[in-house]
């Protein structure tokens, strides 16, 4: 069994691309899933890249870790929500288990590891650091050097991939790439590591970006568009950089490549709070003339029962009595009214009034803890074809553009696991795996004890 | 970082390994280096083949502390473990170390006796272990000590946090990450008490 | 009750804080009758008049005292801060302050210490010996060092602080809930003195601040209805001082000046004439601008802006690369400042002087920490109460409280020759040597 592991995490990586369409053309990856084992790995709920990086790497669902995206309510209060970042991430992770047992980890770019802890290692924090005077490596020296190591300039992330200017975002996406990966191999090349783990954000940001200019079931696809094969060769760019870091670690290294969702084509987006209008539940001050984010401040509580948040999942929050500052919703009346919201948001059409097959989950009944504030209601609109939309003032509950910038696509709740995983750790090839038995797989890998809060299971089975 | 020594004295069966190993966890944890030199451990390699007279306790002590001089002169965290029962050789490795943090593990003698985790206070009284410490040797309490925790008293999880923590106030290990500690609900309440007082 | 080593008597040392006390109200207090024991106390050692910390609020002066240093070295600016790089508001608690208390020093050469009430000590942390944190605490069961001591402090019935929301507006109900506090904390005193073993032990009331915030007008002016009940709130107080150092001193077995015994305040008092908003006066002065009209926080502060307050009195100056919407720059810096200064100090209202001084940052804090600090502190003219809120239509106002903080009107009191420019930084080190 080799002595070290590595993870190329790239993230929103999508499997029907990479086992199938495009699998001919990424002979790097072929190769690992020729050798080893490869499937598709089931995804949080919601599969979102905060919280899902972080529950694979602790193996905590989104409730026990007590954040459901990347936005959370802080209170029952009408405040704004706030970013869950590393100082939110309690539950000790992988790196944190190895580090304890004197192992050596390098962890680049994993989200929600901004602020930087102490490690037994190097790490690099996330995008969500503000920016690079922030102090985002761990040891704090290392910012100096990052640059010159990515050859030229790190980045953190693309500057608003939400943008028009798509010319500009390609560019952006392949320097970050770049320089990344190249950031990557040389701290992997200075030092000695048992455990190393880089997340990649392009793939994500190039499907939002892109996915219209090749999806011809896309609304807005273009035949002979001039991006019609950039996500293409953007997955061949990435097969290039994982055949090179492979290279860079060494032959003692064994190699996993995961994502923590999938994509696919977004058909439109639902104005959730024009809905809730529409349907009773929530009553503004003012009705607003044009197309306005929405705020709470805007709110009626005295006549508000519920309000929903945008994002690429929708989630509602009640306006409860007893619970929020202004609430009106009885407590014995919680139940009902949650089932009652949850019928019509199974019933919801599209302007044609075809039913587009929403799903609604209430959080205590999918999570095995409901840490700090979750939302009263999960709603996948449209199974995630559609995404949530904040805004009012909008005339209709159907719009196409988002609200916050352009965004081709959607999240899927299946991304990519791969692993040159040598035979005898009887590792089963199987069509799904879940992303809570990836943490304790590497800490069985590395012989240290499965800790009993880890909700998955090793998938080593010798 | 720069290296010290953590030493923990104590009667037998008083917490001193347990305290050691749960410490050493939570440095390792922060990244730092760490290593423990356990009485009961050295005894089985260094110091194979010494036994439990005076002159042999002492160069027990001496060996471990001459290792823990090493490892902190190599920046190197480096936590003893042993009933180290005589205070001239504990006072020797402080003057030889330097950077000597001492951590006297408290704990009454009736309490041991109760709990006799390994049964060796019963075997000792009974008179089937000579040289015991705490019912047929003496041994000498610390009388400055820079931590004393209680186990009598206190949990392990309490022993830890103060040991880390004075270690922190001590500057001798770097303190933990911010942390986010009022809840949200917290933050709420107190908000308004500072309003109700004028300061928000 | 304490080892006695032969011949040489166990040091130890008490302390008892009053927040919120000024030395003028003690000294008058003590001349008019109303608290005898505590003019026996005065008569037997020094008590004289401290200056405290810049702000000259509890948040600050209590982590100087207990930390002998000041917000440079232990961190600790106020009750609120900003989270770095952001306009984000957060409220520094225990954890965050950087440097050793006294009882942490004690307890490095093996002392003992009880500490009730003592603000700035929310959450309760691992120490050698008791500690009950006192405000901003509001859930006992992280306020209390050891744990196990919850149930006995429940069962005495202790009071953190009073309900200060209703007290706030209901005069009757405040002066309940101090005498409730009052006997609350007593009971628990009584309790630590006897059960635990210690070198160290510290109280703080802090009902005499909430008084004073709620009810100053009561203590000053003697035809106000409360009148009689400030005062026989402060008979109260004197009772329990005598009964303090009595008891310690049948600890030292000694007459006389006892050393060891310290009484202290964090800031003193005084009646508000204005309330002053800064941030209003920034904004009237083309400093600063919000993006919303009322706004709810720093964050809607609008670009451009490039000056900005914190409660009470702290500017900060918009400096690019420290915030996010930053636009002073490095070169700038010296003549903001300066132009900030002279017209703060030349603020009047109604012909009167607003502002005492303007310190910079250099002049109050030192340390490592200091660069966290604000980039000037004002220090008021008695009567004017500076307050950083964000939602004020003129700079002078009033709220419903009548009094506000003074920075050179605390006091000290102990054994040792009274000393020129004292401050309450200056108090660590005595109490220290007279234990170790």
């Amino acid at each position: 069994m080799k002595d070290k592991l590595l993870i190329i995490g790239l993230d929103c990586a999508e499997p029907e691309l990479v086992f199938e369409r495009w699998a001919d053309s990424l002979p790097t990856l072929r190769g690992l899933m020729e050798r080893g084992v490869y499937g598709r790995l089931r995804s949080t709920l919601p599969p979102i890249t905060v919280p899902a990086w972080t529950a694979m790497m602790t193996s905590q669902d989104p409730g026990m870790l007590g954040f459901y995206g990347f936005r959370n309510r802080k209170s029952y209060g009408y405040e704004d929500l706030y970013l869950a970042n590393a100082q939110h991430v309690k539950a000790k992770t992988i790196w944190n288990h190895l580090s304890r047992h004197r192992r050596r980890s390098l962890v680049v770019g994993v989200p929600q590891t901004y602020p930087p802890k102490p490690l037994n290692g190097v790490m690099v924090a996330d995008f969500l650091t503000p920016d690079k005077s922030a102090q985002y490596t761990y040891p704090p020296e290392l910012r100096e050097t990052l640059d010159r190591a990515a050859g030229g300039n790190y980045i953190i992330d693309v500057e608003d991939f939400r943008t028009h200017d798509k010319e500009r975002l390609l560019d952006a996406i392949y320097k970050m790439t770049r320089a990344r990966f190249r950031a990557f191999r040389h701290l992997l090349a200075k030092d000695d590591f048992d455990f190393a783990i880089v997340v990649e954000m392009g793939p994500d940001r190039m499907h939002h970006g892109f996915w219209r200019y090749f999806d011809n079931a896309h609304r807005l696809y273009e035949p002979g568009n001039r991006y019609e094969h950039v996500i293409r060769d953007y997955y061949c760019e990435l097969d290039e950089e994982v055949s090179r870091t492979i290279e860079a670690a060494g032959p003692d290294t064994s190699v996993m490549v995961v994502s923590d969702h999938g994509a696919k084509r977004m058909v439109g987006a639902i104005c959730i709070n024009e809905w809730l209008q529409q349907e009773g539940y929530l009553s503004l001050k003012n009705k607003p003339a044009q197309q306005t984010p929405m705020t709470l401040e805007m709110i009626d509580w005295k006549h508000t029962k519920a309000w929903g948040e945008g994002g690429y999942y929708c989630r509602l929050f009640m306006n409860v009595e007893g619970r929020e500052p202004n609430g009106i919703v009885p407590q014995a009346d919680y139940e009902r009214l949650r089932d009652e919201m949850r019928q019509k948001l199974e019933a919801m059409t599209d302007e044609e009034g075809r039913c587009i097959n929403t799903r609604v989950f209430k959080p205590e009944k999918v999570y095995r803890d409901c840490k700090n504030i979750p939302p009263d209601l999960i709603v996948y609109l449209g199974n995630l074809d559609w995404r949530s939309a904040g805004s009012v003032g909008v005339g209709s509950v159907h719009i196409y553009e988002n609200d916050t910038g352009p965004d081709d696509a959607n999240h899927t709740e299946e991304g990519i696991f791969i692993w040159d995983a040598p035979s005898e750790l009887g590792v089963k090839c199987r069509n799904l795996y879940s992303i809570y038995d990836i943490a304790p797989t590497i800490l069985h890998y590395f012989g240290v004890e499965v800790p009993e809060e880890m909700i998955g299971r090793s998938l080593i089975e010798r | 970082m720069k290296g010290f020594t953590l030493w923990f004295t104590g009667l037998p069966s008083s917490g001193k390994s347990t305290l050691a190993r749960k410490v050493e966890e939570i440095l390792l944890e922060r990244g730092m280096k760490v290593e423990v030199l356990d009485g009961d451990v050295v005894r089985t390699n260094l110091s194979k083949g010494l036994g439990y007279s005076k002159e042999d306790r002492d160069a027990n002590i001496k060996r471990i502390g001459f290792v823990c001089h090493l490892l902190t002169r190599n920046n190197v965290v480096a936590i003893g473990a042993a009933i180290s029962p005589y205070r001239e050789v504990r006072d020797y490795n402080r003057k030889l170390i330097g950077r000597f943090v001492e951590v006297y593990v408290k704990c009454p003698l009736e309490v041991l006796l109760e709990r006799d985790t390994k049964g060796m206070y019963a075997r000792a009284l009974k008179g089937e272990i000579p040289n015991f410490t705490g019912v047929s040797d003496p041994y000498e309490e610390p009388l400055n000590p820079e931590i004393v925790v209680d186990t009598g008293k206190e949990t392990a999880e309490e022993s830890v946090a103060k040991i880390v923590r004075t270690l922190e106030l001590m500057h001798y290990i770097p303190p933990a990450q911010d942390e986010k500690d009022y809840t949200p609900e917290e933050e709420q309440r107190i908000k308004g008490r500072l309003r109700d007082l004028g300061y928000l | 009750m304490g080892l006695l080593k032969r011949g040489r008597r166990r040091k130890r040392a008490c302390v008892v804080g009053l927040d919120g006390v000024p030395h003028s109200l003690l000294t008058r207090l003590m001349a008019d009758g109303v608290m005898p024991a505590t003019a026996r106390i005065a008569a037997e050692g020094t008590l004289q008049p401290m200056t405290v910390t810049l702000p000259e609020i509890s948040a600050v002066s209590w982590p100087g005292f207990m930390t002998g240093t000041d917000s440079g070295t232990h961190g600790i600016f106020g009750f609120v801060d900003l989270k770095a790089n952001s306009y984000v508001l957060t409220f520094p608690s225990y954890t965050q302050l950087k440097a050793p208390t006294l009882w942490d020093r004690l307890a490095e050469k093996g002392k003992r210490s009880v500490v009730i009430n003592q603000p700035s000590t929310y959450p309760a942390r691992p120490m050698n010996g008791v500690l009950i944190s006192g405000f901003v605490a509001v859930d006992m069961a992280k306020a209390v060092y050891p744990a196990r001591h919850l149930a006995r402090l429940r069962q005495l019935g202790y009071r953190i602080d009073v309900d200060t929301q209703r007290a706030r507006s209901d005069p009757s109900f405040l002066m309940e809930e101090l005498r409730s506090t009052l006997d609350a904390r007593r009971r628990v005193v009584d309790h630590f003195w006897e059960a635990e073993d210690w070198d160290y032990f510290e109280v703080v009331i802090t009902g005499t601040d909430r008084l004073h915030h709620f009810l100053w007008s009561a203590l000053e002016d003697s035809a106000h209805p409360f009148h009689g009940a400030a005062l026989e709130y402060y008979g109260q107080i004197d009772a329990f001082l005598g009964r303090m150092a009595y008891r310690f001193a049948r600890l030292s077995g000694q007459d006389g000046p006892i050393p060891g015994f310290f009484l202290l305040s964090d800031h003193g008092f005084t009646a508000i004439h204005q309330e002053v908003y800064l941030n209003r006066w920034l904004q009237e002065q083309g400093y600063l601008a919000f993006s919303s009209r009322s706004p709810e926080s720093l964050e809607e502060l609008a670009e451009g802006s490039r000056a900005f307050a914190l409660d009470p009195s702290r500017i900060y100056l918009n400096l690019r690369g420290k915030y996010p919407k930053g636009c002073v720059s490095e070169e700038q810096v010296c003549r903001l400042r300066e132009e900030l200064v002279e017209k703060l100090q030349n603020l009047q209202c109604d012909g009167l002087k607003v502002v005492q001084r303007v310190f910079r940052r250099e002049e109050v804090y030192s340390g490592p920490l200091a660069e966290q600090g604000p980039d000037l502190v004002v220090l008021s003219q008695r009567g004017f109460d500076l307050k950083g809120s964000l939602r004020q239509s003129e700079v002078f106002g009033r709220s419903g409280l009548e009094g506000m903080h003074t920075w050179d009107d605390a006091f000290f009191f102990s054994d040792e020759p009274p000393r020129e420019e004292f401050c309450i930084t200056d108090c660590a080190e005595i109490i220290l040597r007279t234990v170790l």
